[in-house]
């Protein structure tokens, strides 16, 4: 099936869709990391030394971590990425969003 | 001094956020995306890029003093959940605004009402963070007035 072919019947073109769920994966991975480092004293020394600061280092991890992710998925012939409609997109974004801006937001609440 | 230095992190985030909640609403009035759209689109993410570049070489450079007069002062608070939500959040915010252009690229392609909601959601999503943004650094250049006696 060409792209311009799974365009027409509504789908997301492959790259699109790559970057869709790159970006949803990417969003919870920050809460978790950001979970994680705070948790774990290693893994902050470790995103340290990677840029100088926890906080540069994880950005380090995290926007490679997403464009590597991105080439990746839309390179995957699976469901998941060749029938990633706009509206499941919309959701899943949104979802993605409130998912890791809670767990962020919760934790340093809690703590 | 640094005030001065916070300045455009401030104004190109407000900048952004009204852009996304403008292009939302262009995205869900017109049929077809134009070339202001596509402008838009493009606009957003520089706009947030340069609003994380600003505000991070801020909190990297300048932060420390307010930071430990905010954790000696009545609002400890500010930093340890406001602060450190909001240094962590806007990193999911860039990488909304980074989508910007993809997902306006994809409903010009794509030519449908869903692609079009599709593209005005991402631009909502990361309008929203952007306004948490605004909202969380005013809470936290008030906390920094309040801990050194100035409010």
């Amino acid at each position: 099936m060409t792209e311009q072919a799974q365009n027409d019947s509504g789908f997301l073109s492959p790259c699109a869709a790559g970057v869709v769920l790159a970006v949803s994966a990417a969003l919870v991975l920050n809460g978790v990391l950001t979970v994680v480092k705070e948790s774990s004293a290693p893994v902050k020394t470790a995103l340290v030394g990677l840029g100088g600061h926890h906080w540069t280092g994880h950005a380090l991890v995290l926007f490679p971590l997403t464009a590597l992710l991105a080439v990746v998925l839309a390179r995957l012939r699976v469901g998941a990425v060749q029938n990633l409609t706009p509206g499941r997109a919309s959701w899943l974004l949104a979802g993605a969003t409130l998912a890791g801006s809670v767990l962020i937001g919760g934790f340093y609440l809690l703590h | 001094m640094s005030e001065f230095l916070i300045l455009p992190h401030v104004v190109a985030g407000a900048l952004g956020t009204i852009l996304t909640l403008v292009l939302a609403g262009l995205l869900l009035r017109s049929a077809k995306t134009g070339y202001l759209d596509r402008a838009l689109a493009w606009l957003v993410p520089a706009l947030y890029a340069l609003s994380f570049a600003a505000g991070g070489f801020w909190y990297l450079n300048h932060y420390d003093e307010g930071k430990a007069a905010i954790k000696a002062g009545p609002v400890p608070w500010a930093h340890g959940v406001v602060m450190e939500t909001k240094e962590h959040v806007f990193l999911g915010a860039m990488l909304l605004a980074l989508l910007v252009p993809v997902a306006v690229a994809e409903a010009r392609q794509l030519n449908s009402v869903e692609a079009r909601r599709m593209a005005a959601v991402v631009c909502a999503l990361a309008g929203a963070m952007g306004l948490a943004m605004e909202g969380m650094g005013a809470v936290v250049s008030m906390a920094i007035r309040i801990s050194a006696g100035g409010a």
